[in-house]
């Protein structure tokens, strides 16, 4: 029981220091003030954390022009006599010691205006002098006399321009000022220019249809004839054609003006009929009676040159009919109709035929 | 002896002392009876007008039915001009694969022949297609001859390999030496008893107008004999498409009622811009003598290429003839086409008959 009591008040007396503890560590200072109650020193590094503009932002219409280089602040000061007439007073000597900076105030007159040639006439008046302090990077104290008259400020960095995504481009002139990654539409199609696969082309399907990564909308002219003319523009765009002649302006280049269309299988034999069956009737070589005729001749081997097709479809300069039509060199026996000769335009439309395709 | 038995004596008599015999149109004749060519036909290489001999033949001989006038027809001459004629009329089917029989009546050809005699070493002849459709000469030439050599210039038939009368066998068609491929040019030929022997040169272009430099030179050899013969033929024809060489043999040989043929031909393109090709093409074919007048033939042909997209070609042939008259023959006969291409006109059937009148 007694171990118990002593038990107890040690419990009592662990408690009470434990609150003590906690009491002294809210009164801490934070951690922007030092141990003894003082804000932390001022970096006179290059960085230059003070170099600012600075205002009490509910007395707009003057403020002050913090420049730091190293320990030294060049203070600016924008304010206005007793008249309201302006005046500005610099302390080009504001030597950084702890949290703040002090130095003397002066004013400088006798200049003249900067629309005329510089011919001052200055005068160096020094008017008093001035304390900062400084909390933080962004906020803090003035204290000064001027011609006598003491003042002191409280006083803030002046922000006109935010980054809240903090990527380098002010919110308000962000395009998207949530994106770290974007910041510019150049095309305003709502894809930023760091993703959008045209940049300068409004697409806001993105569609890239060879996955090239460039965009359809924007692919640079293709040229697949190779003839120095754009495709969007080359009245032949697969045949080269670079002169781009067009003798009958139908918007189609002469190089790639379509065959004209082929005769139907109806006409040729027409002309089979005609000047051909009496003598290449059912004869059993070559016979080219209707019902037979377009199977004995279409993609069969001719019988004077084999290695020549009777009709290749779509080739009537190679197709053994034409040869023998046309008498060519080469042919084996005579050409064809024996005792007279087709037309050139009944010539032209058998070749039509083929040249479309020979079809039945 | 009636005149028949004469006339068939001095027939018998004509072929002893001259060792050879004409054909008629077509060489298995000239096989059979031993007989040249230029025997029965005004051409020496044979086909066309025939001579005397052979308008006697044609009437004693060959029908089954020989003439029995009193006099026979010995062609018609006026004066030094000759004239002949060829007709042959056919009814014909050909069952092509996937495409309706077709049975058609034709008019094959009908030919006109003239030759004039002029003097005893000069001859003019003609021969010109009347149907079907267009008339167009076929042949027209000059001849300058004596006892053995003959000098031909005009348009005429090349001297290749054995003249059969199918236009359509793979050895005429794919070398193009038939009756519808004449060629303007020379022929030198010689003729005795065992030989026979042509080169001709011509413009080879089929009786077109001339279009290149090259020429078509053909040459064909034959040693003839009673019962068999055997020749050599060559061709080269050069023309700004290519060339074509063909080379082949060709023999005729006769064995009890039967009488043999046989050619086989190798035709090489070269230099073609579409590509060489090399086939061959070979023809065996026996005609057997049932009784007068009466034959069958039996033939089998074949077609083959050096290059692999075009296979082998087949082509068998049975048919029957008859002459029943003198200047008179019928014909019905079956040819069947195969090949592994897949191509329908090479794998049909033809069934024909065929009247062919001649003199």
């Amino acid at each position: 029981m007694v171990f118990h009591m002593t038990y107890w008040g040690s419990y009592v007396k662990t408690k009470r220091f434990c609150a003590l503890v906690f009491l002294v560590m809210l009164l801490l200072p934070k951690e922007s003030v030092d141990a003894e109650g003082n804000n932390p020193p001022l970096d006179t590094s290059a960085a230059a954390p003070i170099t600012g503009l600075w205002w009490n932002e509910n007395e707009a219409g003057w403020g002050i022009t913090l420049t730091q280089q190293v320990d030294i602040i060049f203070v600016t000061m924008f304010t206005y006599d007793t008249n309201g007439f302006p005046h500005w007073y610099f302390a080009s000597d504001c030597a950084i010691w702890g949290d703040g900076c002090s130095g003397d105030l002066f004013e400088l007159t006798g200049g003249s205006p900067p629309t005329d040639t510089w011919n001052p006439q200055l005068h160096l008046e020094p008017v008093g002098t001035i304390v900062f302090t400084f909390t933080d990077n962004d906020t803090g104290s003035v204290d000064y006399t001027i011609n006598g008259l003491p003042g002191s400020r409280q006083i803030t960095r002046q922000i006109w321009a935010i980054d809240e995504d903090g990527d380098g481009v002010s919110t308000r002139g962000d395009a998207f000022p949530n994106d770290p990654n974007e910041s510019k539409d150049s095309d305003a199609d709502g894809i930023g220019d760091n993703s959008d696969n045209c940049v300068n082309t409004s697409n806001q399907d993105q569609a890239d249809s060879d996955g090239d990564g460039v965009g359809d909308a924007c692919e640079p002219a293709a040229d697949v004839d190779g003839d120095g003319v754009d495709d969007d523009s080359d009245n032949c765009p697969s045949v080269s054609n670079a002169d781009q002649a067009d003798a009958d302006s139908d918007g189609i280049g002469d190089a790639c003006e379509p065959v004209p269309s082929g005769a139907s299988f109806a006409e040729v034999q027409s002309i089979f009929n005609q000047n051909c069956t009496r003598c290449h009737g059912n004869n059993g070589n070559l016979t080219l009676s209707s019902s037979v005729s377009f199977s004995n001749l279409v993609n069969v081997p001719s019988a004077g040159l084999p290695t020549l097709k009777r009709v290749e479809p779509g080739n009537s300069d190679n197709s053994y009919i034409i040869w023998k039509l046309e008498g060519r060199p080469g042919i084996v026996g005579s050409r064809m109709p024996r005792g007279g000769q087709l037309s050139a335009a009944n010539i032209q439309i058998i070749a039509s035929w083929i040249d479309a395709g020979a079809l039945p | 002896m009636n005149r028949l038995l004469v006339w068939k004596w001095v027939i018998s008599a004509l072929v002893v002392l001259t060792h050879s015999v004409a054909s008629m149109a077509e060489p298995f004749l000239a096989i059979e009876t031993g007989l040249m060519c230029s025997q029965c036909h005004i051409n020496p290489t044979g086909g066309g007008l025939r001579t005397s001999f052979g308008a006697l033949f044609s009437q004693t001989q060959l029908p089954a039915r020989p003439r029995e006038e009193a006099e026979f027809w010995a062609g018609s001459n006026i004066g030094f001009v000759s004239i002949g004629a060829n007709g042959r009329f056919s009814g014909r089917v050909v069952d092509t694969k996937d495409t309706d029989d077709n049975f058609e009546f034709d008019t094959d050809r009908v030919t006109l022949y003239i030759n004039a005699d002029v003097g005893d070493h000069v001859r003019l002849y003609i021969d010109q297609q009347l149907a079907p459709d267009n008339t167009f000469n076929r042949e027209a030439w000059v001849q300058i001859r004596n006892e053995n050599w003959y000098l031909k210039a005009g348009k005429f038939f090349l001297p290749y390999g054995l003249r059969i009368e199918d236009d359509n066998a793979y050895i005429r068609q794919s070398t193009g030496f038939n009756f519808d491929n004449a060629d303007d040019g020379l022929e030198v030929g010689f003729e005795n008893n065992n030989w026979s022997g042509q080169l001709s040169v011509t413009n080879g272009t089929s009786g077109r107008g001339e279009v290149d430099d090259g020429k078509q030179v053909n040459l064909r050899v034959s040693r003839l004999m009673a019962k068999w013969r055997i020749g050599f033929s060559a061709s080269v024809n050069d023309t700004d498409a290519g060339d074509r060489t063909i080379f082949g043999i060709h023999t005729g040989f006769r064995i009890g009622p039967s009488s043999w043929l046989f050619e086989i031909d190798r035709i090489e393109d070269d230099g073609f811009a579409f590509g060489d090709l090399t086939q061959d093409v070979a023809l065996l074919e026996t005609d057997l003598k049932i009784r007068p007048g009466h034959y069958l033939r039996l033939t089998a042909e074949i077609q083959s290429f050096d290059l692999a997209t075009l296979n082998d070609r087949f082509r068998y042939g049975i048919e029957y003839k008859y002459f029943p008259y003198p200047f008179t023959e019928l014909r019905v006969g079956y040819r069947k086409l195969n090949s592994d291409d897949d191509i329908a006109f090479l794998n049909s059937d033809e069934f024909f008959i065929q009247a062919h009148v001649f003199f």
